[in-house]
């Protein structure tokens, strides 16, 4: 059994993310705040959050992979 | 089968920590005529397989670096373990119970990404299709965007095609219309 994500949620966001982008106003706080939303709005299915990829500049998806990967790092 | 995935492929690097044999088992799912041929005209700079440690993504086209990453470490009940129901299931790479199959998958949806990357004509057929109101989305997730629709669509169409046609034939359609025009030299 998967847990269900918030699909309305969801689609709002892709609607949002691609006004801001259409917008020109998307930058890398305001990415990270969308994937922020849809990490909780997927409910723990990180597959459903790769509709913001598009609008990521390379340098923030790496980022945010280095930090995750910190975070995962047990503490000396 | 191994033998075909010596051949020269269409992308410049590839990074899997996967064994040769598991990693072979991933990458056969592009070894399709359609998908090679649109490759050759549109190549990808790099294929990362590999566990990730990323709570927020799992597997991701880099629009500018033309690059994918997918996520290795894929978990029954996280990643995959869905039932097949089109219209109802979440997303396709969930809907399998194996691991590899949601692999090749999840392979599968950032490849279609990347072939709407930069070719007009895929996203005016995407978008038209996206906007039809006669479509049916086959998963849930597709009816997120248009790109979503055209990548959810592209792999239910590698996967069950029947079940694409019955289903949703405008998303059917769309993907026999991107796949032709993928494979055109671009202008």
């Amino acid at each position: 059994m998967m847990p269900e994500p918030n699909w309305d949620e969801i689609y709002s966001l892709a609607r949002r993310a691609e006004e801001i982008a259409a917008d020109g106003k998307m930058d890398r706080e305001t990415w990270r705040g969308l994937l922020h939303e849809a990490a909780i709005a997927s409910n723990g299915r990180p597959d459903l959050t790769s509709f913001l990829a598009r609008y990521a500049k390379s340098e923030w998806t790496r980022e945010l992979r280095e930090e995750e990967r910190g975070r995962k790092t047990p503490a000396a | 089968m191994p033998q075909k995935l010596e051949r020269p492929l269409p992308y410049g690097s590839l990074r899997s920590d996967l064994s040769q044999e598991r990693t072979r088992e991933i990458l056969r799912v592009l070894d399709r005529p359609e998908i090679l041929d649109a490759l050759k005209r549109n190549k990808i700079m790099s294929i990362v397989l590999e566990r990730l440690p990323e709570k927020s993504q799992s597997a991701y086209y880099d629009f500018a670096q033309k690059s994918i990453t997918v996520n290795t470490a894929r978990k029954l009940g996280i990643h995959f373990g869905e039932e097949w129901r089109p219209g109802r299931t979440g997303n396709m790479s969930a809907a399998t119970k194996d691991k590899a199959e949601s692999t090749r998958r999840a392979l599968l949806q950032e490849i279609a990404h990347h072939f709407e990357n930069g070719n007009t004509e895929v996203v005016r057929l995407r978008d038209a299709a996206f906007r039809d109101p006669r479509k049916r989305p086959i998963t849930r997730y597709a009816a997120a965007d248009a790109g979503e629709y055209w990548a959810e669509s592209f792999v239910a169409y590698m996967v069950d095609p029947d079940a694409l046609a019955t289903y949703d034939p405008v998303g059917s359609m769309m993907v026999k219309k991107v796949l032709s025009a993928a494979r055109r030299p671009t202008p």
